[in-house]
């Protein structure tokens, strides 16, 4: 049976100074892609070892403090401004990656958006290739939905206001959330253990096994072979003592799956000096460009208590390429997102437990942005330009959002500088090398044993949020692995 | 003292401090200084040039340095350089407002809470809590074939 790092593992490896290890499969990240690929190679025999650069965390680790949670459970403090400072990017850092600190909203991609991947050169990406892999997801992520009379006002609100002011109806929205508590913290960690990260789920069956996980571990690169295949892994995996350097580990493997999500998987290859012989690696960069709108109500909505988001709607494509969600966030970043300073800054902020959340998103924005590897900052540096369309599409989501205020009482509104979530497309997928990072089964075109499964292989933004798409991709990608088309094992 | 300065002018204290605090009657300055000292030295180096560049900016256009110029003609300033340095007042606003808005209280503090004034209730109790088995809401918990199937 696996484990993670044991007590008597740990105290021999601060005794070290370098380790060497041997597995079928190293993976690099332990979020949506990564967890699913750990259980589904290690189910089918294949020895998996797991490097996490995060912490692991349990759930009475989480204290619900947005100062404490956003710098331990993200990378950057939880906001990578882009260079305009015009977008603020969040991107997990810990076991189970994104699925430990998103909303939990579990959608399948619509069968049009599909079909632009197809059109983008994904052939096997339609919808009904998908959906047998979405399902799987969804039972092992224990996906469902909650009632009305469940929801926080700001969900219910969200809904009247569609209905009354719009030709649509709301949908409840299905989550990985179980016997939710509403307190609300989805995005600092549950410590419920209610919202469904990957490291309740996956994770565990993975380490039963076999799978060995290394926490605080960074993948610093990968070594190829004379063949220039992926051969080993070089990482550095940190004691938690004080006076304890890091130790350097060499893990060899038969294949490389870097799971590192859309920005940081890019990160690494460039830190790496791999694979930009097309200089298409972090380039393609599509990011949900939303923009949050609050209405002031006159009594209390206290939108940041209750489960965050049970309701969104997609609008029809291509009239409205918009995804509007009830959403709300906590104060240190409302205040950030929230124009100006001064004294107005003030006054608006003492409306926080009166104001409403509508997160209005660009569903399938421009791929314009890119990500390079700063050496100075050791950090990304993010470029990601707001095009005239972009805005257009906010302007119609502006005009739908003020109508659904208007409709159930709120007396102000205001307008939040654009935030995102959802970076993605950033080492797409294609079958033409020149213009793709990775081939139709993720595997990279320059660096053969070398496949990357997260959001930054997607030929063209997907239209809901990602991380089910993310784990449907995953279990695709892991049974062509276990096929074995190529002998790699 | 130019951070000390910055942050009165992002969030000034209101006619009665007790109840209205600005960043200066919950030592906000105090709070950053701890995290920089916990954040990496590209952070610190950054922080420390961007205020650099506020004041030589100010020297230049005002031929006075940031903390020597009136209340009112710092705002001022401060709108024009907000213009010019969108990246680097950005990052020095966002880490005065989250200094101030994680409800940072420095000894002694006698005020209300930060929290108290916008009305976050921060972490949820166990008191607040409503979670309970019996409560007929969770009876409507339910599998979700039709809502994903779009």
């Amino acid at each position: 049976m696996g484990e993670l790092l044991s007590y008597d593992e740990a105290v021999e490896l601060k005794n070290k100074k370098f380790l060497e290890e041997e597995a079928d499969v190293c993976i690099i990240g332990s979020g949506a892609g990564g967890s699913v690929m750990a259980y589904e190679l290690s189910k089918a025999g294949k020895s998996v070892i797991v490097l996490e650069a995060g912490d692991y965390w349990k759930k009475s680790d989480f204290n619900q403090m947005e100062i404490d949670m956003s710098r331990e459970l993200y990378w950057e403090k939880r906001q990578i401004k882009t260079e305009d400072s015009y977008l603020g990017i969040s991107a997990a850092k810990m076991v189970g990656g994104g699925t430990g600190v998103n909303d939990g909203v579990a959608r399948r991609a619509p069968a049009d958006n599909l079909e632009r991947w197809v059109g983008q050169g994904a052939a096997g990406y339609s919808r009904a290739d998908l959906d047998p892999y979405y399902e799987k997801a969804e039972k092992m992520m224990h996906v469902r939905q909650y009632d009305y009379s469940f929801w926080n006002k700001n969900n219910q609100l969200f809904f009247d206001g569609m209905k009354k002011a719009t030709p649509w109806e709301a949908w409840p929205a299905p989550v990985y959330i179980v016997s939710c508590h509403r307190s609300g913290f989805c995005n600092l960690g549950c410590k419920y253990n209610s919202k469904q990260g990957t490291f309740l789920t996956y994770l565990p069956y993975a380490i039963t096994n076999g799978v060995r996980l290394f926490a605080k571990t960074e993948a610093t690169g990968i070594e190829l072979n004379d063949k220039g295949e992926a051969h080993i892994v070089e990482a550095q995996t940190y004691a938690d003592t004080p006076g304890y350097p890091p130790i350097e580990m060499k893990i060899k493997a038969k294949i490389v799956l870097l799971c590192a999500g859309a920005v940081y998987s890019p990160v690494f290859l460039q830190k790496a000096g791999l694979m930009n012989s097309n200089s298409q690696v972090g380039r393609n960069l599509a990011t949900h460009i939303s923009t949050v709108f609050l209405g002031v109500h006159d009594d209390e909505v206290l939108a940041y208590r209750g489960t965050p988001v049970l309701t969104d709607r997609n609008l029809p494509y291509p009239e409205y390429n918009l995804l509007l969600e009830a959403n709300f966030t906590f104060p240190m970043e409302m205040a950030d997102i929230i124009p100006g300073w001064g004294e107005e800054h003030k006054d608006i902020m003492k409306k926080y437990n009166r104001m409403q959340g509508i997160y209005v998103t660009v569903a399938e924005d421009a791929m314009n942005g890119k990500i390079e590897y700063d050496e100075k900052t050791d950090s990304p540096k993010i470029f990601k330009p707001m095009t005239d369309n972009d805005r257009n599409w906010i302007d119609k989501g502006r005009s739908i959002a003020k109508d659904m205020f208007e409709s159930v009482g709120a007396k102000e509104i205001f307008e939040s500088s654009a935030v995102t979530a959802h970076p993605e497309c950033s080492n797409r997928m294609g079958s033409e090398p020149k213009q793709s990072v990775v081939n139709l089964h993720c595997e990279s075109h320059d660096i053969p044993r070398l496949f990357i499964v997260d959001a930054g292989v997607f030929p063209w933004p997907v239209a809901v949020n990602p991380s089910l798409t993310v784990m449907a991709i995953a279990h695709k990608t892991a049974e062509y692995l276990i096929d074995d088309p190529k002998g790699y094992f | 003292m130019i951070l000390e300065s910055f942050s009165e002018v992002i969030i000034p204290s209101g006619s009665d401090p007790a109840k209205d605090p600005g960043a200066k009657d919950t030592c906000v300055v105090e709070f950053i200084d701890r995290l920089l000292d916990n954040d990496k030295v590209q952070v610190q180096k950054a922080i420390k040039s961007y205020l650099k560049e506020l004041n030589r900016h100010c020297l230049k256009s005002k031929n006075k340095s940031f903390t020597e110029l009136e209340p009112e003609n710092q705002k001022k300033f401060l709108k024009l350089f907000e213009k010019s340095n969108q990246k680097r007042f950005s990052w020095l606003k966002r880490m005065v407002m989250g200094a101030y808005y994680s409800n940072y209280q420095p000894e002694g503090y006698q005020g209300v809470s930060v929290w108290q004034t916008i009305g976050y209730l921060g972490p949820m109790t166990w008191a607040e809590m409503t979670w309970d088995m019996s409560n007929p809401v969770y009876e409507k918990e339910q599998e979700v074939k039709e809502a994903v199937q779009l």
